[in-house]
């Protein structure tokens, strides 16, 4: 039987030993440095907003592609009247999962369902998601969905669709591991949407970064988004009062 | 043992009344409804619920989660103050606390399952794949230590009191034989137990304080909803759930007490000391929420200052004024005058404050968990849909505390609800003993491999299956209590004729 004092002596010295170890460990693991990630493939759009029409094809064609469930949005558009009469005008601002560098979504992700693939886009792995939903709320975006419905005869149409776990934009994985622009960019009437390795600077949206101001949404969260607009009139779409 | 004294312990197993069979049928019945609105939610899925993707995303069942976890608090507080302390005066009400708490976190468990999408998934990815970083992970171990300690511990102090039973009541012998494990009532084992749950208990409390604290992070951590990100996250949720704790403990003290004329039990005495603790818990918490809201208000970004709005004089201004004067306040103002009066203590109208008290933290829950999502950082592409919670989900958060009700009344049919005392039991031997060496080699070996796995699976946290590692590490922990205490030492004297005259003189006192 262990006397009291030597229990103190025991417990005492493991806790110590847990906080000397722990912060060499993270070293030891982390998953390489920061100048090693910026020279990687790192897959970004960018939206010129001056382009956009409001046409509304790329929420159209990302549900046909993705198989949206009704009442929930991959990609959508935002309208507002911005001015005041006579200077009135109806801005848009095309919205989808902005594929955070830091994204709170990943961090709070319990099972690790959300990651960051090697090209930095953000994905789920539906095969894992619990569908607690946590993500949800830590996104200040608003990004993603949920797919409550457990319907087998909707599971047939539409597999992707998987009940009970949560979905966003996914830059269509499918499409550009073969090669092909996401449905949204191939969809858009107005060339609005440029999409690529934004770390060449031999592409389009390489040569945009460089030479363009681009602006990301509620940069004060700190996330680094990968998606950019161009122009238009992004700021009167942040909430400027709850009421 | 006196029949008599110990008749009065185990009266609600005794308790053959009409309305206590009433009151099973209607709680059974509760049951089995809860049950089928808990199938349907897992046959149909969430979309039973009126949770939306665009609004509240969190429903009602996180709001009865964190509720019900709160009530589990102060279960063990109480049986932990009462060991380490040695408060023998209030030891009456530790075991009732103690059911309460385990019973509280099956329940929340359950309501947790039936809030994720895939139940089918969650306990087992959340082991296999737990990522340490997620505050979710840092709940489910929490609670998963808390679960098992609290079991523990409710089963070392109980042992005892079910080797008694066995001589109590001949008809179940042998269940209560086989429940106590080999238990020997002599002074040494008595020691031992004594010791080892005075650790346990001190153990218990700063787990105790960290499942709460993990629930406060688990909103304390998210930015990316207004009011949420509140370093008093932590102590808030902890002094919320004594609160919650403390009146359901009142509640379901009093109701035994009127139920069972148990007023030499659980008396005067211990409700009034109660009351007082509540009384000063309603009070700091109210001074949380006054400093919360100040602080909110002088916010130089409107929208976090949005939620605040959203309560003081928005969409949900009229339920937080009417909960926070009529379900803290005047049962506040109705404490402190209950304490500062030297008259004996109305039990009647002090269970009425605690059902106000404990409904306005339920509502204060809800308050925290649902306005902010109608207040995006980001505007919304339409109005956001107003979240209205399903009967299902009603049925389901109201079912809880019928089912745990149920679960309670069918326990205390098969435990003794109230510790016997030391004096009770007349069987106490002291006889010498023989000291078992295996009890220190499987303590050391259960540490060192408890250990060993907790840093396993620390150092490889980014890993797959590193939570099932540092979950085996507290299992291994957890034997060293366990196995102190089932091992038994070898007696030298065995007083066989003592023995068999207690069970003989006992034949038939249950019935």
């Amino acid at each position: 039987m262990y006397s009291r004092r030597k229990f103190v002596k025991t417990g005492s010295a493991t806790l110590i030993g847990l906080a000397v170890t722990a912060p060499g460990v993270r070293s030891l693991t982390s998953k390489g440095s920061d100048s090693e990630t910026q020279e990687k493939c790192r897959l970004a759009m960018v939206i010129d907003l001056d382009r956009c029409l409001g046409c509304h094809t790329c929420s159209i064609t990302c549900k046909s592609e993705n198989g949206v469930r009704l009442g929930g949005f991959r990609s959508h558009v935002m309208e507002k009247e911005v001015g005041k009469y006579p200077k009135v005008t109806r801005a848009f601002l095309p919205r989808l999962c902005n594929h955070c560098e830091k994204p709170p979504c990943e961090k709070v992700c319990p099972v690790g369902a959300t990651y960051i693939r090697e090209d930095g886009m953000v994905d789920i792995d539906k095969g894992r998601c619990i569908g607690c939903r946590y993500c949800m709320v830590a996104c200040p975006y608003g990004a993603r969905y949920f797919n409550p419905r457990h319907d087998s005869e909707e599971a047939k149409l539409f597999p992707a669709r998987i009940f009970g776990t949560v979905d966003k934009c996914n830059f269509c994985a499918h499409r550009i591991d073969n090669g092909v622009v996401p449905a949204c960019v191939n969809g858009c009437l107005a060339n609005a949407r440029i999409f690529g390795d934004i770390n060449d600077p031999e592409s389009e949206i390489g040569q945009l970064k460089n030479n363009e101001e681009l602006v990301s949404l509620l940069p004060e969260f700190e996330t680094n988004p990968n998606v950019f607009y161009k122009g238009g009139h992004t700021k009167s779409f942040t909430l400027k009062k709850g009421k | 043992m006196d029949t008599l004294s110990v008749n009065q312990y185990i009266k609600p197993m005794l308790s053959k009344s009409k309305n206590s069979k009433i009151m099973n049928s209607l709680l059974a019945v509760g049951t089995i409804i809860w049950l089928c609105y808990c199938l349907r939610v897992l046959v149909f899925g969430l979309s039973t619920f009126g949770i939306d993707t665009y609004g509240a995303t969190w429903g009602i069942l996180v709001v009865n989660t964190i509720h019900i976890i709160g009530i589990s608090h102060v279960g063990i507080a109480i049986s932990a103050a009462v060991r380490v302390l040695k408060l023998d005066k209030y030891r009456n009400v530790a075991r009732i606390a103690e059911l309460v708490t385990l019973i509280a976190l099956v329940i929340a468990v359950i309501n947790l399952l039936l809030h994720v999408g895939r139940p089918d998934r969650f306990i087992i990815n959340a082991f296999l794949y737990g990522k340490l970083h997620s505050p979710l992970v840092w709940s489910m171990t929490v609670f998963t230590l808390y679960f098992l300690t609290s079991f523990v511990y409710l089963y070392l102090s109980i042992r005892r009191d079910i080797y008694i039973m066995s001589s109590v009541a001949p008809k179940y012998r042998n269940f209560y034989k086989f429940l106590s494990f080999g238990y020997q009532d002599t002074s040494n084992n008595i020691e031992r137990h004594d010791r080892v749950l005075f650790w346990l208990a001190l153990c218990l409390v700063p787990i105790m304080v960290s499942v709460h604290s993990v629930y406060g992070l688990l909103f304390g951590t998210i930015s990316a909803k207004v009011g949420w990100h509140n370093p008093l996250q932590a102590p808030y949720f902890v002094l919320g759930a004594i609160v919650s704790g403390f009146s359901t403990i009142i509640i379901v003290s009093a109701f035994l007490r009127s139920s069972f004329s148990w007023k030499n039990l659980l008396t005067d005495r211990i409700f009034k000391v109660f009351s007082i603790i509540l009384a000063f818990v309603v009070f700091l918490y109210l001074y949380f929420m006054l400093s919360e809201h100040i602080s909110a208000q002088y916010l130089p970004t409107v929208s976090e200052r949005a939620a605040s709005d959203a309560l003081l004089s928005g969409r949900f201004s009229l339920i937080f004024w009417i909960t926070s004067i009529v379900g803290l306040i005047l049962p506040l103002g109705y404490l402190i005058i209950q304490a500062v009066r030297k008259s004996e203590i109305n039990i009647g109208l002090l269970t009425a404050a605690a059902v106000l008290i404990n409904i306005a933290l339920w509502i204060k829950r809800y308050l925290l968990v649902i306005p902010t999502q109608y207040e995006p950082f980001l505007e919304h592409f339409r109005p956001l849909p107003v979240y209205t919670p399903t009967h299902t989900e009603w049925a389901v958060v109201l079912g809880s505390y019928v089912t745990a009700a149920f679960i309670f009344v069918w326990l205390m049919k098969l435990i003794p609800i109230i510790e016997f005392p030391m004096d009770q039991s007349s069987e106490i031997k002291s006889q010498q003993e023989i000291k078992n060496n295996s009890r220190k080699i499987i303590t050391l070996l259960s540490l060192f491999l408890g250990i060993c796995m907790i840093l396993w699976g620390i150092l490889t946290r980014d890993l797959d299956f590193a939570p099932v590692k540092w979950i085996t590490g507290i299992i291994f922990i957890l034997i060293i209590p366990m196995s102190n205490c089932l091992i038994t030492d070898r007696i030298l004297v065995r007083d066989e004729e003592e023995t068999t005259t207690q069970l003989d003189n006992h034949e038939g006192d249950g019935e």
